[in-house]
């Protein structure tokens, strides 16, 4: 099966894990909206190099914005009906400084809340009549552990909620064609990573090695190897994997 | 050990959701257990008849009742700075939405409208309440923190094979979910300050079985529960 005929929106695809994901949908024949705030264009731009006809365009948008993701929906309606494949990737960490429990402002955690859950929720929301109409439909979510160390709250809360939201979709609409996966993360190695390290004093080198040591697999995630395991779930043929969640993070949450 | 199971007495409590069934239950339970208690609700949910129906007649304890606008981050810090000051200190908090209007809406909501209002109500105005009370147990490194949610963050909403639940919305399962990773930072978090946060998951019979809310609450404030921290009972 290839992706000829689908229609991909993936958020947060100017990010590490996100580029690799578009590139790979488009590799698959998919047509990619690369949404992001900025650097979505740079992305598409790099895709449609590799290709005869276009495989990707930017879909400039903030997500925490409800009237800014209804008009990004309404322009993808109009140029290519709707979303086929929606990955739920985008997050922001917060302010890298201060983010330990009490000292979290509630601008920090609202803004890290809205983006993270909230712009996933609406993305999803405005997805799933298209995909119902069309009785096929791939929803991934890009999650986290629900009981992961040392991430600040809002992060984790906004990420842990895709693990109810993956549940209630795909035992609403997995009957609908609509199947729902989410991978928990940790230990990914990608720029976003290596910025947190630096804002809290350490040598990103050094602390990605320390990463790299503390998984039970020796080493880190590499963002292509989360893009083979969406790629893997949007091909697969039984819909008996839909509302799975997998932790993707080198046994550190059952291991340890 | 420090306090053995249902040894409240002088103890402190701010219960945020005072008026919905869950919170109603838990505070005339620990009222009635010898608890002092400042209640806080939303002030589109709040009843002033509340405090009547809490506090046990000849008891002695002291019951306040404070409403706060949702999303309001002075109101709440007002209301429980002025607990702090009234009971003299915090020992508990316990959050527990009213999960009754969760579940009156209709299942098959797919509102954005519900979703903005729900996100608030629930998950930020527990970040809001917790925010405002920790500061005042960190001093003495001791608290109890208590949040309600529900099952389908973990099942989603329950219908067909496996189901669990039942009934949840959409908004429902993602809220719980959120709340159960926040809870589970926060506990990271405040843990060396000698505070625990703990969770309870209700099912989706819990009006019936609230008995079991009410010994979880009593399990999770007691010294038992000294080094249990970060972790949910799901009470199915």
């Amino acid at each position: 099966m290839d992706l000829g005929d689908k229609v991909s929106l993936v958020t947060g695809g100017a990010g590490g894990i996100g580029t690799e994901v578009c590139e790979r949908l488009a590799a698959l024949g998919s047509f990619v909206y690369v949404c992001d705030i900025k650097g979505a264009t740079e992305v598409a731009n790099c895709i449609n190099a590799k290709y005869q006809e276009p495989r990707a365009d930017s879909a400039k948008c903030d997500i925490s914005s409800r009237e800014e993701v209804e008009a990004m929906y309404a322009l993808i309606s109009e140029q290519r009906d709707g979303v086929d494949i929606l990955i739920n990737n985008a997050a922001v960490y917060g302010p890298l400084k201060a983010h330990n429990f009490p000292d979290i402002s509630y601008e920090h955690f609202t803004r890290t809340i809205q983006v993270d859950l909230s712009g996933a929720m609406y993305c999803t929301l405005l997805a799933v009549p298209y995909m119902k109409q069309k009785g096929w439909g791939r929803i991934i979510f890009t999650a986290a552990p629900m009981s992961s160390s040392g991430i600040p709250s809002p992060y984790l809360a906004g990420k842990a909620g895709f693990i109810g939201l993956t549940k209630y979709l795909s035992q609403r609409f997995s009957q609908d064609g609509i199947w729902t996966f989410a991978l928990a993360l940790r230990h990914v190695d990608t720029p976003l990573i290596r910025r947190v390290m630096e804002s809290r004093g350490w040598d990103p080198e050094e602390g990605v090695r320390a990463m790299h040591e503390k998984s039970s697999t020796g080493r880190m995630i590499a963002p292509e190897e989360i893009a083979d395991v969406y790629a893997h779930f949007i091909l697969a043929s039984s819909p008996r994997i839909s509302g799975t969640v997998i932790f993707a993070d080198g046994g550190i949450t059952y291991l340890r | 050990m420090e306090d053995p199971i249902g040894d409240y007495k002088g103890k402190n409590c701010v219960v945020f959701g005072a008026s919905s069934d869950v919170g109603r239950e838990m505070g005339r339970h620990l009222s009635q257990s010898g608890v002092n208690l400042c209640l806080i609700d939303l002030d589109v949910y709040g009843s002033d008849a509340l405090v009547e129906e809490v506090k046990r007649p000849g008891s002695g304890t002291k019951v306040l009742h404070r409403l706060v606008t949702s999303g309001d981050e002075d109101d709440f810090t007002k209301a429980v700075d002025e607990a702090a000051s009234e009971l003299g200190s915090i020992d508990y908090l316990i959050c527990a939405y009213y999960l009754e209007e969760v579940k009156s809406r209709e299942p098959d909501d797919l509102s954005i409208d519900r979703w903005d209002e729900l996100l608030e109500e629930w998950v930020l105005n527990y970040f809001l309440v917790a925010r405002a009370v920790v500061p005042h147990m960190i001093p003495r490194e001791m608290g109890r923190v208590i949040f309600v949610n529900t099952t389908t963050g973990y099942t989603g909403e329950g219908e067909g094979e496996g189901a669990l639940t039942g009934g949840g919305s959409i908004h429902e399962c993602a809220c719980s979910s959120a709340i159960t990773g926040m809870m589970t930072s926060i506990a990271r978090d405040i843990i060396p300050k000698g505070i625990s946060v703990n969770g309870i998951s209700l099912g989706p019979d819990y009006e019936n079985d609230m008995e079991r809310a009410i010994w979880a609450t009593d399990f999770w404030l007691s010294g038992l529960c000294e080094y249990a921290c970060g972790q949910v009972l799901r009470l199915y």
